[in-house]
Protein backbone atom coordinates (compact mmCIF):
# COMPACT_ATOMS: atom_id res chain seq x y z
CA UNK A 1 0.00 0.00 0.00
CA UNK A 2 2.72 2.43 1.01
CA UNK A 3 4.68 1.56 -2.11
CA UNK A 4 1.56 2.23 -4.18
CA UNK A 5 1.14 5.65 -2.63
CA UNK A 6 4.82 6.39 -3.08
CA UNK A 7 4.52 5.40 -6.71
CA UNK A 8 1.71 7.88 -7.35
CA UNK A 9 3.49 10.62 -5.42
CA UNK A 10 6.56 10.15 -7.61
CA UNK A 11 4.49 10.01 -10.78
CA UNK A 12 2.75 13.25 -9.83
CA UNK A 13 6.00 14.99 -8.95
CA UNK A 14 7.42 14.16 -12.37
CA UNK A 15 4.19 15.21 -14.03
CA UNK A 16 4.48 18.61 -12.36
CA UNK A 17 8.10 18.92 -13.45
CA UNK A 18 7.16 18.02 -17.03
CA UNK A 19 4.28 20.47 -17.27
CA UNK A 20 5.37 23.33 -15.02
CA UNK A 21 7.23 25.41 -17.63
CA UNK A 22 4.22 25.32 -19.95
CA UNK A 23 1.83 26.02 -17.10
CA UNK A 24 3.89 29.02 -15.97
CA UNK A 25 3.99 30.33 -19.53
CA UNK A 26 0.19 30.43 -19.65
CA UNK A 27 -0.18 32.01 -16.21
CA UNK A 28 2.39 34.67 -16.97
CA UNK A 29 0.69 35.49 -20.26
CA UNK A 30 -2.42 36.83 -18.51
CA UNK A 31 -0.47 39.12 -16.17
CA UNK A 32 0.11 42.80 -16.75
CA UNK A 33 3.69 43.87 -17.17
CA UNK A 34 3.48 45.71 -13.86
CA UNK A 35 2.36 42.60 -12.01
CA UNK A 36 4.98 40.40 -13.67
CA UNK A 37 7.81 42.74 -12.74
CA UNK A 38 6.86 42.39 -9.07
CA UNK A 39 5.70 38.81 -9.01
CA UNK A 40 6.68 36.75 -12.02
CA UNK A 41 6.18 33.28 -10.54
CA UNK A 42 3.03 33.45 -8.46
CA UNK A 43 -0.43 32.73 -9.76
CA UNK A 44 -1.95 35.73 -11.54
CA UNK A 45 -4.03 37.97 -9.28
CA UNK A 46 -6.08 39.24 -12.15
CA UNK A 47 -6.52 38.14 -15.70
CA UNK A 48 -5.88 40.37 -18.68
CA UNK A 49 -6.26 39.40 -22.32
CA UNK A 50 -4.47 42.51 -23.50
CA UNK A 51 -1.22 40.62 -24.17
CA UNK A 52 -2.98 38.17 -26.43
CA UNK A 53 -4.74 40.99 -28.21
CA UNK A 54 -1.45 42.78 -28.77
CA UNK A 55 0.19 39.69 -30.17
CA UNK A 56 -2.67 38.83 -32.49
CA UNK A 57 -3.50 42.31 -33.75
CA UNK A 58 -0.33 44.33 -33.41
CA UNK A 59 2.47 42.03 -34.50
CA UNK A 60 3.49 39.85 -37.41
CA UNK A 61 2.11 36.89 -35.55
CA UNK A 62 -0.87 35.93 -37.75
CA UNK A 63 1.55 36.10 -40.67
CA UNK A 64 3.91 33.63 -38.94
CA UNK A 65 1.06 31.18 -38.48
CA UNK A 66 0.12 31.43 -42.13
CA UNK A 67 3.76 30.99 -43.16
CA UNK A 68 4.14 27.92 -40.98
CA UNK A 69 0.98 26.40 -42.44
CA UNK A 70 2.11 27.05 -46.03
CA UNK A 71 5.63 25.70 -45.52
CA UNK A 72 4.73 22.71 -43.38
CA UNK A 73 1.77 21.54 -45.44
CA UNK A 74 3.67 21.77 -48.73
CA UNK A 75 6.75 20.05 -47.36
CA UNK A 76 4.76 17.25 -45.71
CA UNK A 77 2.69 16.64 -48.85
CA UNK A 78 5.65 16.59 -51.23
CA UNK A 79 7.62 14.33 -48.89
CA UNK A 80 4.72 11.93 -48.62
CA UNK A 81 4.38 11.58 -52.39
CA UNK A 82 8.10 11.18 -53.10
CA UNK A 83 8.69 8.85 -50.14
CA UNK A 84 5.72 6.60 -50.93
CA UNK A 85 6.89 6.16 -54.52
CA UNK A 86 10.48 5.44 -53.47
CA UNK A 87 9.50 3.24 -50.52
CA UNK A 88 7.32 1.13 -52.80
CA UNK A 89 10.12 0.63 -55.31
CA UNK A 90 12.67 -0.22 -52.62
CA UNK A 91 10.33 -2.76 -51.08
CA UNK A 92 8.74 -4.45 -54.08
CA UNK A 93 11.10 -4.41 -57.03
CA UNK A 94 14.60 -5.58 -57.75
CA UNK A 95 17.00 -3.49 -59.74
CA UNK A 96 20.71 -2.94 -59.95
CA UNK A 97 22.04 -0.59 -57.25
CA UNK A 98 18.97 -0.95 -55.05
CA UNK A 99 20.73 -1.59 -51.77
CA UNK A 100 23.39 1.00 -52.52
CA UNK A 101 20.74 3.65 -53.14
CA UNK A 102 18.79 2.63 -50.09
CA UNK A 103 21.91 2.95 -47.93
CA UNK A 104 22.48 6.38 -49.41
CA UNK A 105 19.06 7.43 -48.13
CA UNK A 106 19.55 5.69 -44.78
CA UNK A 107 22.75 7.64 -44.21
CA UNK A 108 20.65 10.78 -44.24
CA UNK A 109 19.17 9.84 -40.87
CA UNK A 110 22.58 9.99 -39.21
CA UNK A 111 24.19 13.09 -40.65
CA UNK A 112 24.28 16.38 -38.76
CA UNK A 113 22.30 18.88 -40.83
CA UNK A 114 24.87 21.60 -40.21
CA UNK A 115 27.22 20.30 -42.83
CA UNK A 116 24.80 21.34 -45.57
CA UNK A 117 23.95 24.84 -44.37
CA UNK A 118 26.75 26.83 -45.99
CA UNK A 119 26.49 25.05 -49.37
CA UNK A 120 22.69 25.33 -49.27
CA UNK A 121 22.96 29.08 -48.84
CA UNK A 122 25.15 29.16 -51.90
CA UNK A 123 22.94 26.82 -53.93
CA UNK A 124 19.77 28.74 -53.15
CA UNK A 125 21.61 31.97 -53.85
CA UNK A 126 22.48 30.71 -57.32
CA UNK A 127 18.92 29.52 -57.89
CA UNK A 128 17.66 32.95 -56.74
CA UNK A 129 15.69 31.15 -54.04
CA UNK A 130 17.45 32.48 -50.95
CA UNK A 131 14.92 34.00 -48.56
CA UNK A 132 11.92 32.21 -50.09
CA UNK A 133 9.55 29.60 -48.75
CA UNK A 134 10.47 27.40 -51.71
CA UNK A 135 14.03 27.06 -50.42
CA UNK A 136 12.78 26.06 -47.00
CA UNK A 137 10.29 23.56 -48.44
CA UNK A 138 12.94 21.93 -50.65
CA UNK A 139 15.33 21.54 -47.71
CA UNK A 140 12.58 20.15 -45.50
CA UNK A 141 11.56 17.60 -48.12
CA UNK A 142 15.17 16.52 -48.65
CA UNK A 143 15.77 16.00 -44.93
CA UNK A 144 12.43 14.32 -44.24
CA UNK A 145 12.89 11.75 -47.01
CA UNK A 146 15.23 9.29 -45.25
CA UNK A 147 12.99 8.49 -42.26
CA UNK A 148 9.86 8.60 -44.39
CA UNK A 149 11.23 6.20 -47.01
CA UNK A 150 12.50 3.95 -44.24
CA UNK A 151 9.12 3.69 -42.53
CA UNK A 152 7.17 3.25 -45.77
CA UNK A 153 9.54 0.67 -47.20
CA UNK A 154 9.16 -1.30 -43.97
CA UNK A 155 5.41 -1.21 -44.38
CA UNK A 156 5.34 -2.16 -48.07
CA UNK A 157 7.66 -5.08 -47.40
CA UNK A 158 5.10 -6.46 -44.97
CA UNK A 159 2.29 -6.54 -47.53
CA UNK A 160 1.78 -10.18 -48.61
CA UNK A 161 3.05 -10.86 -52.13
CA UNK A 162 -0.24 -12.58 -53.07
CA UNK A 163 -2.11 -9.30 -52.96
CA UNK A 164 0.22 -7.76 -55.50
CA UNK A 165 0.26 -10.92 -57.64
CA UNK A 166 -3.52 -11.06 -57.72
CA UNK A 167 -3.66 -7.48 -58.95
CA UNK A 168 -0.99 -8.20 -61.53
CA UNK A 169 -2.90 -11.21 -62.85
CA UNK A 170 -5.95 -8.98 -63.19
CA UNK A 171 -3.80 -6.91 -65.53
CA UNK A 172 -2.68 -4.08 -63.26
CA UNK A 173 0.56 -2.31 -64.20
CA UNK A 174 3.05 -1.30 -61.53
CA UNK A 175 1.73 2.26 -61.24
CA UNK A 176 -1.83 0.96 -60.91
CA UNK A 177 -0.85 -1.62 -58.31
CA UNK A 178 0.80 1.18 -56.42
CA UNK A 179 -2.12 3.58 -56.68
CA UNK A 180 -5.12 1.26 -56.33
CA UNK A 181 -3.78 -1.52 -54.13
CA UNK A 182 -0.74 -0.46 -52.12
CA UNK A 183 -1.57 3.13 -51.19
CA UNK A 184 -4.99 2.35 -49.69
CA UNK A 185 -3.39 -0.48 -47.69
CA UNK A 186 -0.62 1.81 -46.51
CA UNK A 187 -2.89 4.34 -44.84
CA UNK A 188 -1.63 3.66 -41.29
CA UNK A 189 2.01 4.01 -42.37
CA UNK A 190 1.21 7.15 -44.35
CA UNK A 191 -0.41 8.58 -41.22
CA UNK A 192 2.68 7.84 -39.15
CA UNK A 193 4.94 9.52 -41.69
CA UNK A 194 2.64 12.53 -41.98
CA UNK A 195 2.47 13.06 -38.23
CA UNK A 196 6.20 12.60 -37.74
CA UNK A 197 7.08 15.10 -40.45
CA UNK A 198 4.37 17.54 -39.49
CA UNK A 199 5.45 17.85 -35.86
CA UNK A 200 9.15 17.95 -36.72
CA UNK A 201 8.80 20.57 -39.45
CA UNK A 202 6.23 22.69 -37.63
CA UNK A 203 8.84 23.13 -34.86
CA UNK A 204 11.93 23.31 -37.09
CA UNK A 205 14.35 26.15 -36.35
CA UNK A 206 17.85 25.92 -37.91
CA UNK A 207 16.88 25.84 -41.58
CA UNK A 208 14.41 28.68 -41.11
CA UNK A 209 17.03 30.72 -39.25
CA UNK A 210 19.55 30.17 -42.04
CA UNK A 211 17.47 30.34 -45.20
CA UNK A 212 15.01 33.12 -44.39
CA UNK A 213 15.86 36.76 -43.95
CA UNK A 214 12.74 38.90 -44.44
CA UNK A 215 10.78 39.03 -41.14
CA UNK A 216 7.46 38.73 -42.99
CA UNK A 217 8.45 35.27 -44.21
CA UNK A 218 9.28 33.75 -40.81
CA UNK A 219 7.71 30.54 -39.65
CA UNK A 220 6.42 30.39 -36.07
CA UNK A 221 9.64 29.18 -34.37
CA UNK A 222 11.78 31.74 -36.18
CA UNK A 223 9.15 34.42 -35.58
CA UNK A 224 9.19 33.62 -31.86
CA UNK A 225 12.94 33.92 -31.81
CA UNK A 226 12.82 37.34 -33.46
CA UNK A 227 9.88 38.43 -31.34
CA UNK A 228 11.79 37.64 -28.16
CA UNK A 229 14.90 39.49 -29.25
CA UNK A 230 12.83 42.57 -30.06
CA UNK A 231 10.35 42.56 -27.21
CA UNK A 232 11.78 39.93 -24.85
CA UNK A 233 11.97 42.44 -21.99
CA UNK A 234 8.17 42.40 -21.87
CA UNK A 235 7.89 38.95 -20.34
CA UNK A 236 4.07 38.62 -20.22
CA UNK A 237 3.79 39.71 -23.84
CA UNK A 238 6.43 37.18 -24.89
CA UNK A 239 4.64 34.50 -22.88
CA UNK A 240 1.39 35.36 -24.64
CA UNK A 241 3.09 34.97 -28.01
CA UNK A 242 4.69 31.67 -26.97
CA UNK A 243 1.34 30.44 -25.66
CA UNK A 244 -0.46 31.23 -28.87
CA UNK A 245 2.29 29.52 -30.82
CA UNK A 246 1.97 26.22 -28.94
CA UNK A 247 -1.81 26.06 -28.52
CA UNK A 248 -2.63 24.48 -31.91
CA UNK A 249 -0.03 21.75 -31.45
CA UNK A 250 -1.01 21.13 -27.81
CA UNK A 251 -4.67 20.82 -28.78
CA UNK A 252 -3.85 18.38 -31.57
CA UNK A 253 -1.63 16.48 -29.15
CA UNK A 254 -4.22 16.09 -26.42
CA UNK A 255 -6.87 15.07 -28.93
CA UNK A 256 -4.73 12.53 -30.73
CA UNK A 257 -1.91 11.80 -28.30
CA UNK A 258 -1.84 8.09 -29.08
CA UNK A 259 -1.26 8.69 -32.77
CA UNK A 260 1.19 11.51 -32.25
CA UNK A 261 3.30 9.57 -29.76
CA UNK A 262 3.33 6.59 -32.10
CA UNK A 263 4.15 8.82 -35.04
CA UNK A 264 7.09 10.41 -33.26
CA UNK A 265 8.57 7.18 -31.94
CA UNK A 266 7.93 4.61 -34.64
CA UNK A 267 10.86 5.67 -36.79
CA UNK A 268 13.01 4.79 -33.80
CA UNK A 269 11.40 1.51 -32.83
CA UNK A 270 11.59 0.04 -36.31
CA UNK A 271 15.31 0.65 -36.54
CA UNK B 1 5.14 -5.91 -69.03
CA UNK B 2 8.56 -6.11 -70.62
CA UNK B 3 11.81 -5.55 -68.74
CA UNK B 4 12.65 -2.31 -70.45
CA UNK B 5 9.47 -0.52 -69.45
CA UNK B 6 9.72 -2.02 -65.96
CA UNK B 7 13.10 -0.46 -65.51
CA UNK B 8 11.75 2.87 -66.68
CA UNK B 9 8.92 2.59 -64.15
CA UNK B 10 11.39 1.92 -61.33
CA UNK B 11 13.41 5.02 -62.11
CA UNK B 12 10.30 7.15 -62.65
CA UNK B 13 9.11 6.16 -59.18
CA UNK B 14 12.51 6.93 -57.67
CA UNK B 15 13.11 10.15 -59.57
CA UNK B 16 11.38 12.73 -57.31
CA UNK B 17 12.96 11.50 -54.07
CA UNK B 18 16.34 10.94 -55.64
CA UNK B 19 16.47 14.33 -57.35
CA UNK B 20 15.61 16.32 -54.23
CA UNK B 21 17.90 14.23 -52.03
CA UNK B 22 20.87 14.44 -54.38
CA UNK B 23 20.43 18.18 -54.91
CA UNK B 24 19.88 19.29 -51.33
CA UNK B 25 21.63 16.66 -49.18
CA UNK B 26 24.28 14.75 -51.10
CA UNK B 27 25.59 17.59 -53.27
CA UNK B 28 25.87 20.05 -50.35
CA UNK B 29 27.81 17.51 -48.27
CA UNK B 30 30.30 16.98 -51.09
CA UNK B 31 30.47 20.71 -51.61
CA UNK B 32 31.29 21.26 -47.94
CA UNK B 33 34.37 19.07 -48.32
CA UNK B 34 35.34 21.00 -51.45
CA UNK B 35 34.73 24.48 -50.03
CA UNK B 36 36.70 23.67 -46.88
CA UNK B 37 39.83 23.77 -49.04
CA UNK B 38 39.29 27.45 -49.82
CA UNK B 39 39.49 30.78 -48.14
CA UNK B 40 35.99 31.99 -48.88
CA UNK B 41 34.38 35.05 -47.33
CA UNK B 42 30.74 34.40 -48.21
CA UNK B 43 29.48 37.97 -47.85
CA UNK B 44 31.74 39.25 -50.62
CA UNK B 45 31.17 37.96 -54.12
CA UNK B 46 34.91 37.99 -54.69
CA UNK B 47 36.83 34.94 -55.86
CA UNK B 48 37.61 32.06 -53.56
CA UNK B 49 41.26 31.42 -52.88
CA UNK B 50 42.54 27.84 -52.83
CA UNK B 51 44.40 27.21 -49.56
CA UNK B 52 44.62 23.39 -49.65
CA UNK B 53 44.55 22.02 -46.11
CA UNK B 54 45.19 25.32 -44.30
CA UNK B 55 41.69 25.34 -42.80
CA UNK B 56 42.26 21.89 -41.35
CA UNK B 57 45.64 22.87 -39.91
CA UNK B 58 43.81 25.72 -38.23
CA UNK B 59 41.04 23.36 -37.10
CA UNK B 60 43.28 20.88 -35.27
CA UNK B 61 45.06 23.71 -33.50
CA UNK B 62 41.82 25.58 -32.72
CA UNK B 63 41.26 25.37 -28.97
CA UNK B 64 37.64 26.41 -29.31
CA UNK B 65 36.88 23.49 -31.62
CA UNK B 66 38.35 21.01 -29.14
CA UNK B 67 36.50 22.68 -26.33
CA UNK B 68 33.27 22.42 -28.32
CA UNK B 69 33.96 18.77 -29.06
CA UNK B 70 34.56 18.11 -25.36
CA UNK B 71 31.18 19.73 -24.58
CA UNK B 72 29.52 17.44 -27.09
CA UNK B 73 31.14 14.49 -25.34
CA UNK B 74 29.96 15.76 -21.95
CA UNK B 75 26.45 16.20 -23.33
CA UNK B 76 26.61 12.69 -24.78
CA UNK B 77 27.74 11.08 -21.52
CA UNK B 78 25.31 13.08 -19.39
CA UNK B 79 22.43 12.20 -21.71
CA UNK B 80 23.22 8.52 -21.30
CA UNK B 81 23.71 8.85 -17.54
CA UNK B 82 20.71 11.08 -16.76
CA UNK B 83 18.09 10.51 -19.44
CA UNK B 84 18.16 6.76 -19.89
CA UNK B 85 18.09 5.68 -16.22
CA UNK B 86 15.45 8.28 -15.39
CA UNK B 87 13.37 7.21 -18.38
CA UNK B 88 13.75 3.59 -17.32
CA UNK B 89 12.70 4.47 -13.79
CA UNK B 90 9.58 6.30 -15.02
CA UNK B 91 8.71 3.45 -17.37
CA UNK B 92 9.04 0.99 -14.49
CA UNK B 93 6.81 3.20 -12.31
CA UNK B 94 4.23 3.28 -15.07
CA UNK B 95 4.26 -0.40 -15.91
CA UNK B 96 1.93 -2.83 -14.23
CA UNK B 97 -1.51 -1.72 -13.14
CA UNK B 98 -1.42 2.05 -12.84
CA UNK B 99 -4.48 4.26 -12.76
CA UNK B 100 -4.32 6.99 -15.43
CA UNK B 101 -1.25 5.54 -17.11
CA UNK B 102 -2.24 7.10 -20.43
CA UNK B 103 -2.49 10.48 -18.73
CA UNK B 104 1.03 10.26 -17.27
CA UNK B 105 2.47 9.01 -20.53
CA UNK B 106 0.90 11.92 -22.39
CA UNK B 107 2.17 14.42 -19.81
CA UNK B 108 5.76 13.12 -19.77
CA UNK B 109 5.91 13.19 -23.56
CA UNK B 110 4.61 16.76 -23.87
CA UNK B 111 8.04 18.49 -23.98
CA UNK B 112 8.77 16.55 -27.18
CA UNK B 113 6.05 18.29 -29.15
CA UNK B 114 6.99 21.82 -28.09
CA UNK B 115 9.25 23.86 -30.39
CA UNK B 116 12.76 24.29 -28.99
CA UNK B 117 12.38 28.06 -29.19
CA UNK B 118 9.53 27.98 -26.68
CA UNK B 119 11.40 25.64 -24.34
CA UNK B 120 14.54 27.76 -24.53
CA UNK B 121 12.78 31.05 -23.81
CA UNK B 122 10.79 29.70 -20.88
CA UNK B 123 13.78 27.97 -19.27
CA UNK B 124 15.85 31.11 -19.75
CA UNK B 125 13.37 32.89 -17.51
CA UNK B 126 13.63 30.17 -14.90
CA UNK B 127 17.42 30.48 -14.80
CA UNK B 128 17.40 34.29 -14.52
CA UNK B 129 18.82 36.14 -11.55
CA UNK B 130 17.74 39.54 -10.25
CA UNK B 131 14.64 41.33 -9.11
CA UNK B 132 12.10 38.69 -9.92
CA UNK B 133 14.40 35.74 -9.36
CA UNK B 134 14.06 32.77 -11.66
CA UNK B 135 12.33 29.71 -10.35
CA UNK B 136 15.40 27.53 -10.14
CA UNK B 137 17.37 30.32 -8.48
CA UNK B 138 14.58 30.53 -5.89
CA UNK B 139 14.61 26.80 -5.44
CA UNK B 140 18.33 26.94 -4.71
CA UNK B 141 17.83 29.78 -2.25
CA UNK B 142 15.10 27.97 -0.38
CA UNK B 143 17.38 24.94 -0.05
CA UNK B 144 20.04 27.23 1.38
CA UNK B 145 22.35 26.70 -1.58
CA UNK B 146 24.21 29.66 -2.99
CA UNK B 147 22.75 30.57 -6.35
CA UNK B 148 24.91 32.25 -8.96
CA UNK B 149 24.90 36.04 -9.10
CA UNK B 150 24.36 36.23 -12.84
CA UNK B 151 21.87 33.41 -13.05
CA UNK B 152 22.60 29.87 -14.09
CA UNK B 153 23.13 30.64 -17.75
CA UNK B 154 25.36 33.59 -16.89
CA UNK B 155 27.74 31.59 -14.73
CA UNK B 156 30.64 29.99 -16.64
CA UNK B 157 30.79 27.04 -14.25
CA UNK B 158 27.09 26.25 -14.30
CA UNK B 159 25.88 27.22 -17.77
CA UNK B 160 26.70 23.93 -19.45
CA UNK B 161 25.03 21.96 -16.66
CA UNK B 162 21.95 24.17 -16.87
CA UNK B 163 21.68 23.66 -20.61
CA UNK B 164 22.10 19.91 -20.24
CA UNK B 165 19.38 19.86 -17.58
CA UNK B 166 16.94 21.52 -19.99
CA UNK B 167 17.88 19.14 -22.80
CA UNK B 168 17.37 16.16 -20.48
CA UNK B 169 14.01 17.53 -19.35
CA UNK B 170 12.96 17.58 -22.97
CA UNK B 171 14.00 14.07 -24.01
CA UNK B 172 13.33 11.90 -20.94
CA UNK B 173 9.68 11.43 -21.92
CA UNK B 174 10.67 10.26 -25.38
CA UNK B 175 12.93 7.50 -24.07
CA UNK B 176 10.33 6.59 -21.47
CA UNK B 177 7.75 6.00 -24.18
CA UNK B 178 10.20 3.75 -26.04
CA UNK B 179 10.85 1.74 -22.86
CA UNK B 180 7.18 1.55 -22.01
CA UNK B 181 6.44 0.15 -25.46
CA UNK B 182 9.27 -2.34 -24.96
CA UNK B 183 7.90 -3.44 -21.59
CA UNK B 184 4.50 -3.90 -23.22
CA UNK B 185 5.94 -6.59 -25.48
CA UNK B 186 7.39 -8.68 -22.64
CA UNK B 187 5.34 -11.82 -22.17
CA UNK B 188 3.30 -11.94 -18.96
CA UNK B 189 4.33 -15.62 -18.65
CA UNK B 190 7.91 -14.58 -17.87
CA UNK B 191 6.72 -12.50 -14.92
CA UNK B 192 4.37 -15.26 -13.82
CA UNK B 193 7.17 -17.81 -13.84
CA UNK B 194 9.49 -15.49 -11.90
CA UNK B 195 6.77 -14.78 -9.35
CA UNK B 196 6.23 -18.47 -8.81
CA UNK B 197 9.96 -18.73 -8.16
CA UNK B 198 9.44 -16.13 -5.44
CA UNK B 199 10.86 -13.03 -7.13
CA UNK B 200 10.05 -9.66 -5.53
CA UNK B 201 9.30 -6.57 -7.57
CA UNK B 202 12.94 -5.42 -7.69
CA UNK B 203 14.01 -8.88 -8.82
CA UNK B 204 11.27 -8.91 -11.43
CA UNK B 205 12.63 -5.65 -12.77
CA UNK B 206 16.30 -6.70 -12.55
CA UNK B 207 15.99 -10.22 -13.98
CA UNK B 208 12.98 -10.03 -16.30
CA UNK B 209 12.29 -6.46 -17.41
CA UNK B 210 15.83 -5.19 -17.78
CA UNK B 211 17.26 -8.06 -19.87
CA UNK B 212 14.21 -8.10 -22.13
CA UNK B 213 14.56 -4.36 -22.65
CA UNK B 214 18.20 -4.46 -23.76
CA UNK B 215 17.45 -4.12 -27.49
CA UNK B 216 15.26 -1.06 -26.83
CA UNK B 217 17.83 0.43 -24.46
CA UNK B 218 20.41 0.02 -27.20
CA UNK B 219 18.19 1.91 -29.67
CA UNK B 220 17.70 4.66 -27.11
CA UNK B 221 21.44 4.87 -26.53
CA UNK B 222 22.18 5.10 -30.25
CA UNK B 223 19.58 7.84 -30.72
CA UNK B 224 20.96 9.69 -27.72
CA UNK B 225 24.54 9.45 -28.98
CA UNK B 226 23.71 10.54 -32.51
CA UNK B 227 21.53 13.35 -31.18
CA UNK B 228 24.16 14.65 -28.75
CA UNK B 229 26.78 14.95 -31.45
CA UNK B 230 24.57 17.03 -33.71
CA UNK B 231 22.76 19.01 -31.03
CA UNK B 232 22.13 22.68 -31.72
CA UNK B 233 18.76 24.32 -31.01
CA UNK B 234 18.46 24.85 -27.26
CA UNK B 235 22.11 25.78 -26.83
CA UNK B 236 22.12 28.28 -29.66
CA UNK B 237 18.95 29.99 -28.45
CA UNK B 238 19.72 29.95 -24.73
CA UNK B 239 23.41 30.86 -24.62
CA UNK B 240 24.72 31.22 -28.18
CA UNK B 241 27.65 29.12 -26.94
CA UNK B 242 28.51 31.62 -24.17
CA UNK B 243 28.48 33.22 -21.68
CA UNK B 244 31.90 34.47 -22.66
CA UNK B 245 34.66 32.14 -23.67
CA UNK B 246 32.61 29.41 -25.32
CA UNK B 247 31.67 27.63 -22.08
CA UNK B 248 28.62 26.02 -23.71
CA UNK B 249 29.93 25.97 -27.29
CA UNK B 250 29.06 22.85 -29.27
CA UNK B 251 30.55 21.82 -32.61
CA UNK B 252 27.38 22.91 -34.40
CA UNK B 253 27.02 26.28 -32.68
CA UNK B 254 30.68 27.02 -33.37
CA UNK B 255 30.25 26.09 -37.01
CA UNK B 256 27.17 28.29 -37.23
CA UNK B 257 28.97 31.28 -35.74
CA UNK B 258 31.97 30.98 -38.04
CA UNK B 259 30.29 29.87 -41.24
CA UNK B 260 26.97 31.71 -41.17
CA UNK B 261 27.11 34.58 -38.66
CA UNK B 262 30.69 35.58 -39.52
CA UNK B 263 30.47 34.66 -43.24
CA UNK B 264 33.67 32.63 -43.11
CA UNK B 265 32.53 29.94 -45.57
CA UNK B 266 35.87 28.18 -45.93
CA UNK B 267 36.81 27.71 -42.30
CA UNK B 268 33.15 27.26 -41.33
CA UNK B 269 32.99 24.34 -43.76
CA UNK B 270 36.13 22.85 -42.26
CA UNK B 271 34.50 23.01 -38.81
CA UNK B 272 31.36 21.42 -40.27
CA UNK B 273 33.37 18.66 -41.93
CA UNK B 274 35.22 18.09 -38.64
CA UNK B 275 31.93 17.66 -36.79
CA UNK B 276 30.59 15.46 -39.55
CA UNK B 277 33.61 13.15 -39.43
CA UNK B 278 33.46 12.87 -35.64
CA UNK B 279 29.76 11.98 -35.85
CA UNK B 280 30.27 9.41 -38.56
CA UNK B 281 33.20 7.85 -36.69
CA UNK B 282 31.19 7.48 -33.50
CA UNK B 283 28.10 6.20 -35.33
CA UNK B 284 30.18 3.59 -37.16
CA UNK B 285 31.84 2.56 -33.90
CA UNK B 286 28.50 2.24 -32.12
CA UNK B 287 27.02 0.20 -34.94
CA UNK B 288 30.13 -1.97 -34.94
CA UNK B 289 29.73 -2.52 -31.22
CA UNK B 290 26.23 -3.81 -31.80
CA UNK B 291 27.49 -6.39 -34.25
CA UNK B 292 30.29 -7.39 -31.97
CA UNK B 293 27.87 -7.89 -29.13
CA UNK B 294 25.60 -10.04 -31.20
CA UNK B 295 28.58 -12.12 -32.31
CA UNK B 296 29.72 -12.68 -28.74
CA UNK B 297 26.25 -13.71 -27.66
CA UNK B 298 26.21 -16.22 -30.49
CA UNK B 299 29.56 -17.58 -29.35
CA UNK B 300 28.57 -18.10 -25.73
CA UNK B 301 25.20 -19.60 -26.63
CA UNK B 302 25.86 -21.86 -29.60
Amino acid sequence: MISRILRYVLLLVFAVVALYPVFWMFTCAVKTQAEASVDKWGLPRSCTWQNFRNVLFESHFPRYILNSVIVTVSAVTLTLIAAALAGFVFARTRFRGRSLLFCLFLGGMMIPVHIVLIPLLKIFGTLKLYDTHAALVMSYVAFSLPVSIFILRGFFEGVPAQIEEAARIDGCSAPRVFWHVMLPLARPALAVVTIFNFVTLWNEFVFALTLLHTPGLSTIPLGMYEFSSERGTNVPLTCAALSISVVPMLLAYFLAQKHIIRGLTSGAIKE
Amino acid sequence: MNRYSRRITVWLFLAPALAVYLAFVVAPILQSFFVSLFDWPTHALGPKRFVALDNYVRLVTDEVFWKALSHNVILLVMSLVIQLPLALFLAALLSGRVVARGFFRTVYFTPMILPSVVIALVWEQMYLPGVADGLIVKLFDSLGLPSPENGFLGDPRLALGAVILTISWRYVGFHMVLFLAGIGTISEDLYEAARIDGAGSWQLFRYVTLPSLLPVIRISAVLSIVGSLKYFDLVYIMTKGGPPEHVTELMTTYMYKIGIDQYNGGYGSAVAVGGFLVSMLVVTAVMGMRWHRRASVAETHP
